[in-house]
């Protein structure tokens, strides 16, 4: 402990923009000294190579582990369930897990605010529980994991869980939807209500919570922090917050577009997809007086890039770099909605350094920061959730864009989870969460062949095995060489059980039904969706031939 | 600065703003530079002419003729960085003098047909970055 020392972090932000200068400097050395054996082209290759570790480590004295977030909730779980009258025990997970300083600061009031409702709403009193058969204590948990380039953290509570039929009285008695969308509303859209303002289900209000504010303030502080929020829950068994975050604040991927003439970038985590609208002006259409985009029947508001921002400045003006037709279509998501951007060009992603932008220049609206490009210019950050609000999406109606301007025929816009696998062709593929069973492992010589099918032994019974299409064929056992195991993924299919054999599992992310039909880019690469009770018919029906 | 009559006179930095010479107080000048390549930040104020990179800090330039209501310029002469309230700001100038060893500050304060105007930064900068009813062009 006595080694740490306490460092402002306006301080480390400044080291941070000095070696962000000094990589501008070194690449512009890079780019005028060729890399040849010189002595000045390795004396380049050293700077270069110190530059980038420096980087690093700049980077990773921001963290801070999640235990410097979580320290005072102990007392505060104590006092609140003292207050409450109920009975609660804390669990945490993940004590070590590293997150972003800046993080840990805009963290503290969501999570504050998610621990009060969990201890005041979630959990029952020990009576009620005890009636309930369940033990007297509740349980609140707090689970802290890195994942996929981003922190994870949960918050769960082994209480009552949400109802949706309060949720769904509280938003048909504020208006907040009408009877004829409420039709159309799944379990998981009445959820996204209690994330707005002055939405409380809670039966009594308490001074610990219950006044409908909190969970809107939680999004909102989240979502600045470029995180996401979402609830789940279970009746009697308790509600989880998953919050996702980046892992720093201060370098984030994003994706450069250009309008005239200049740059602008949008973070990676809300774009879905990129859609090319060349030639066909009469992809965006007009309805109820806004432009709108039909994918694959589901009608998205359009935002244009150049009405958006203005004409061009004078200075750009016949330079030949005035707003062309947009080309491209950014699918781009904001607090559940989804909508269109159109751009004139998109350039590349690349990794950015978020810079604060003065309060005055961010009234407009539209900005959220600015970052400095390769080149050493400035380049504007364009924040999303503005860009929403202009397309028409009222962030107080979440369910009005998803539900009121669909197209005749309604596209779930579901959130599920995706299985990332890698399949032995090495190509990405993914499959929905819900239809896996479960993932096993196999040596290469539990593989056998049952008739004329590759199958495995598991639980006793014969599992044929499958391959997804384009894989090698499974026809001998030396096709799994190697001293590794295999996970097969576990399904049923008609009833019956079956094996999908791939190369390795890689993830699970989140990702909207119907956003991307069969082919989806997650993580920047191309995907196949695979159904996976319609995929391994092919495979099986050749295996049988 | 109403204390502007307690101050030395190489407590200015001076420069040039169409045929006015202007000055502003010593401890809020920054440093001066040669222009640098603005990003243009649409619906901004119209003095805000952009943001620049300084040493990977990212600061707004101000229009000193459009803030004075003078016409464009051809080119900038220079930038005059302040520090504001909120952090630096670069005042695009016509032609910027060093505070030091310039004949033409000595000048100004010899001859009294020839006046500097001391500019007050802090209101300079609210009107500056005072923003007219919000308009988007959008709509």
């Amino acid at each position: 402990q006595q080694h740490h020392v306490r460092v402002d972090v306006r301080r480390l932000d400044q080291i941070m923009d000095l070696v962000g200068e000094l990589v501008l400097a070194r690449n512009q050395l890079q780019r005028t000294i060729a890399p040849a054996a010189s002595p000045l082209g390795a004396a380049v290759q050293r700077v270069d190579h110190v530059t980038t570790r420096l980087q690093d480590e700049v980077m990773r004295a921001r963290m801070q582990p999640v235990s410097a977030l979580w320290a005072r909730l102990p007392r505060l779980v104590r006092d609140v369930a003292h207050a409450c009258g109920k009975s609660v025990r804390l669990e945490m997970e993940g004590n070590a897990t590293e997150l972003d300083r800046t993080l840990v600061e805009a963290l503290k009031d969501p999570l504050t605010h998610l621990v009060r409702n969990a201890i005041d709403h979630g959990i029952e009193t020990p009576s009620a529980r005890e009636a309930a058969g369940k033990p007297r204590e509740g349980a609140l948990r707090l689970r802290a994991f890195q994942e996929g380039g981003g922190v994870h953290l949960l918050v769960s509570d082994d209480g009552g869980g949400m109802s949706f039929e309060r949720i769904r009285e509280q938003a048909l008695a504020r208006g907040l939807a009408d009877a004829a969308r409420a039709e159309r509303l799944g379990e998981k859209d009445w959820l996204q209500f209690v994330f707005l303002a002055g939405f409380s289900t809670a039966s009594r209000v308490t001074s610990i919570s219950g006044r409908g504010v909190g969970l809107d303030a939680a999004r909102a502080a989240i979502e600045d922090a470029g995180g996401t929020i979402e609830v789940t829950t279970v009746a009697g068994a308790g509600t989880t917050f998953h919050i996702r975050l980046p892992l720093t604040l201060a370098i984030i991927p994003a994706l450069t577009l250009e309008h005239a003439g200049e740059c602008y970038v949008i973070p990676q985590a809300h774009l879905l997809e990129l859609v090319r609208c060349t030639g066909e002006a009469a992809a965006i259409e007009m309805a109820h007086d806004r432009p709108m985009f039909r994918l694959r029947g589901e009608l998205l508001p359009v935002v244009h890039m150049g009405r958006l921002l203005g004409p061009a400045a004078p200075v750009h003006a016949g330079s030949g770099t005035e707003a062309g037709p947009p080309r491209h279509l950014l699918v781009l998501t904001a607090e559940g909605h989804r909508f269109g951007l159109a751009v004139e060009r998109v350039r590349d992603t690349e990794e950015i350094v978020v810079k604060p932008l003065r309060q005055r220049l961010r009234e407009g609206g539209l900005f959220a920061g600015a970052t400095v490009r390769g080149d050493g210019r400035v380049a504007l950050i364009l924040d999303v959730l503005a860009l929403a609000a202009r397309a028409g999406l009222d962030s107080s109606a979440p369910a009005r864009a998803a539900g009121a301007e669909r197209a005749a025929e309604p596209v779930a816009a579901d959130r599920v989870s995706l299985l990332l696998v890698r399949a032995r062709s090495g190509v990405p593929v993914a499959v929905r969460v819900s239809e896996v069973d479960r993932i096993v492992e196999f040596e290469p010589d539990a593989f056998e062949r049952f008739g004329d099918r590759p199958a495995v032994r598991l639980d006793g019974e014969v599992l044929p095995v499958t391959s997804l299409a384009g894989d090698p064929v499974l026809s001998s056992r030396d096709a799994l060489a190697g001293d590794r195991t295999w996970p097969v993924i576990v399904h049923a299919r008609r009833g019956q059980r079956m094996g999908l054999l791939v190369d390795a599992v890689e993830d699970i992310v989140e990702w909207l039904e119907g956003a991307g039909g069969d082919r989806i880019v997650v993580r920047d690469r191309v995907t196949d969706l695979v159904t996976l009770s319609e995929a391994a018919e092919s495979d099986a029906a050749g295996a049988e031939v | 600065m109403t204390g502007a009559a307690l101050v030395t006179p190489s407590s200015w930095c001076t420069f040039v703003v169409g045929d006015g010479l202007y000055g502003i107080e010593l401890p809020r000048v920054q440093e001066v530079l040669r222009p640098l390549p603005l990003t243009r930040v649409p619906l901004a104020p119209p003095a805000v002419v952009g943001l620049l990179n300084l040493r990977g800090q990212i600061v707004p330039a101000v229009d000193l003729r459009t803030l004075l209501r003078l016409p464009p310029r051809d080119a900038a002469g220079g930038m005059v960085v302040v520090r504001g309230p909120e952090g630096p700001v670069a005042l695009v100038v016509d032609l910027d003098r060093e505070p030091a060893n310039d004949p033409l500050f000595a000048q100004a304060l010899a001859l009294p047909e020839r006046l500097l105007v001391v500019l007050d930064l802090d209101p300079l900068l609210d009107a500056a970055f005072a923003r007219p009813a919000p308009r988007f062009p959008g709509d």
